[in-house]
């Protein structure tokens, strides 16, 4: 009866991607030791991530390709199958990505085993582990179970483990793993970088950010002015206000957009869907203003006000103004 | 070319939910049902490949409880030629594994060209139907395409997948395979009139899912709960001018204003 894990990081272009030692932290959660632990770093050219990579002592293992230097899920699920196979691991776990859920999908479907994506919580009680994640935007929690000796594949949602400060910084093996089976049929060409605007969200010390709320293009106006109050200060969105095309992809924050922590972080009209969460949640400060009082963003918020932020932005900012 | 797009119907976001004592989701009056947002997109796509390429056909499928018909039927409205219907019972959150397994199960030597499915639903949020699917007919595929253009001749489409950050990737897929489309790729129509008519008579194949296609073995059965009450945060009380200046003295003290 084997258990062990295999931690798989993906490189984009050579510069690690994947939270390594938020992944440590998962596995230590449940109980699984370092020792019972791979990481694998699969790229074109992994050798600047190892480093970052190799820590607490975990053995790493490398799978360099021409085929991986931007995301391949088909060639990544194919290594991962292969490496589990060499080192007996029967427990995979991924970052929750798009590219990593998609490759994760692969790898329970050829190996027919369980998934579990956007992994939350995760504990052990007498060698039965839990995995806890979200379902219906934050409003319910959907719990899996597995006995010890069950393999699994899981994706961990970021931010949702801390890494340990204390973790010793000591490198394990280092091992080489050849692949070469890589598909004709899926072809990464290259990437595009984001523009301007989801730079400045990283720099901005406050984000005003806009939701569903807002109600209309021209309603954004006090959004601006609301940001405007504070120095070094930039405009959010929700992924509906860009889909809505009243902001630019760019300012999404979010899964597959932005993840910001700023020092404050204003979410105004914004539901508070997890997609949404998992890019701000570790904002220092977070003030939240939505008309429904049971939004789930309350459930993040640090402090929350139940009304039309249309109606309730412009007596903030004369109120703030009259501080000054 | 055959397009196949899967379709969910999904308890409304904004809709009380609740649980009943054995754990399943609670559906009464006040429950309200919509298609998931991410498969209107999906949708969509396909009806326009469907009208720059005529004698295209575009099926919509539904794992869903009986009345998913209804939202198969503003499929039909919005463009869809047919419509399948794989009925199960009422629990929702069925398996990812269990829906793609009866999808695939439908598809496989059907010739389709291409299979469309939203990059999740938005109410399980697992983000694994469209790969498992695609997994398990042996076919490539692509998640969170935001652009898409066929090139016959190559026999592939060329796409832009959202990876993090707002980065792109481009990639090229053979044909056949599947995509799962991430929101924006297009503006969802509305229904057309003469759509909405002929889908009022038009028929919806219907498939009974057998029981064990839809139990548990395999793949994990998550048990949903009310998620713990976090202990942070306060709300602001009082009249619209009172939260307003008790919000303005927390981010002074804060040294934000």
């Amino acid at each position: 009866m084997t258990k062990k894990l295999l931690i798989v990081c993906e490189t984009l272009d050579n510069s690690l991607i994947t939270p390594v030692q938020e992944l440590a932290a998962f596995a230590a959660s449940c109980s699984i030791s370092s020792d019972e632990t791979t990481v694998m770093i699969a790229g074109q050219d992994v050798s600047a991530a190892v480093p970052k990579a190799a820590a607490a002592g975990i053995d790493v293992m490398t799978v360099e390709h021409e085929a991986l230097r931007y995301y391949n899920p088909p060639a990544l699920a194919g290594s991962v199958i292969e490496v589990c196979r060499r080192i007996g691991a029967s427990r995979i776990c991924f970052s929750h990505t798009m590219q990593s859920c998609a490759a994760a999908v692969i790898v329970a479907n050829e190996l027919d085993c369980a998934i579990v994506t956007g992994v939350e919580r995760a504990g052990e009680n007498n060698g039965v582990i839990e995995f806890a994640r979200s379902a219906y935007n934050g409003k319910m929690l959907e719990k899996t179970m597995f006995g010890s000796g069950d393999g699994f594949v899981c994706t961990v949602q970021s931010g949702s483990f801390a890494s340990d400060p204390a973790a010793p910084n000591a490198t394990g093996n280092i091992r080489k793993f050849d692949y070469d089976a890589v598909s004709e049929k899926f072809i990464p060409l290259g990437i595009t970088a984001a523009d301007e605007s989801a730079i400045s969200l990283n720099e901005a010390d406050v984000i005003v950010a806009a939701g569903r709320g807002v109600g209309k293009e021209e309603n954004l106006a006090v959004i601006y002015e609301t940001a405007k109050l504070f120095s070094n200060s930039a405009v959010g969105a929700s992924r509906i206000v860009c889909d809505n095309g009243w902001l630019p992809y760019g300012r999404q924050v979010g899964m597959t957009g932005k993840t910001v922590s700023p020092r404050l972080y204003m979410a105004c009209g914004i539901s508070g869907a997890q997609q949404h969460l998992v890019g701000m949640k570790n904002s220092q400060f977070i003030v939240a203003i939505n008309s429904d009082p049971h939004a789930n963003i309350f459930s993040t918020a640090h402090v929350g006000v139940a009304d039309d932020l249309n109606l309730f932005l412009p007596v903030f900012i004369e109120k703030c103004r009259g501080i000054e | 070319m055959k397009i196949l797009v899967c379709i969910k119907e999904i308890i409304d976001p904004e809709s009380p939910l609740a649980l009943s004592e054995d754990g399943a989701v609670v559906q009464d009056k006040n429950t309200s049902y919509r298609m998931n947002r991410y498969d209107e997109f999906a949708l969509e796509e396909a009806v326009q490949i469907k009208e720059r390429a005529p004698g295209t056909t575009v099926t919509a499928i539904t794992v869903g409880q009986l009345r998913s018909s209804e939202m198969l039927r503003r499929a039909l409205g919005k463009g869809a030629d047919d419509a399948i219907h794989i009925v199960t019972g009422t629990r929702f959150l069925i398996p990812p594994k269990k829906t793609a397994r009866l999808i695939a199960d439908y598809a496989r030597n059907k010739n389709f060209d291409l299979i469309f499915t939203g990059v999740m639903s938005e109410d399980g949020m697992y983000c694994q139907t469209g790969p498992m699917i695609a997994s398990m007919l042996g076919i490539p595929f692509a998640v969170s395409v935001i652009s898409e253009a066929l090139d016959h001749l190559k026999g592939s489409v060329a796409v832009e997948c959202e990876i993090e950050g707002g980065i792109r990737e481009r990639a090229a897929v053979s044909l056949p395979c599947l995509l799962a489309v991430q929101s924006g790729i297009n503006r969802p129509r509305y229904p057309s009139l003469s759509n909405v008519l002929r889908a009022k008579t038009q028929e919806i194949t219907k498939i009974v899912a057998r029981d064990h296609e839809l139990s548990a073995t395999g793949s994990p059965a998550g048990l949903l709960g009310y998620p713990p009450q976090p202990d942070r945060g306060v709300m602001l009380e009082g009249s619209r001018e009172e939260k307003a200046e008790k919000l303005a003295a927390i981010l002074h003290e804060k040294g934000f204003v």
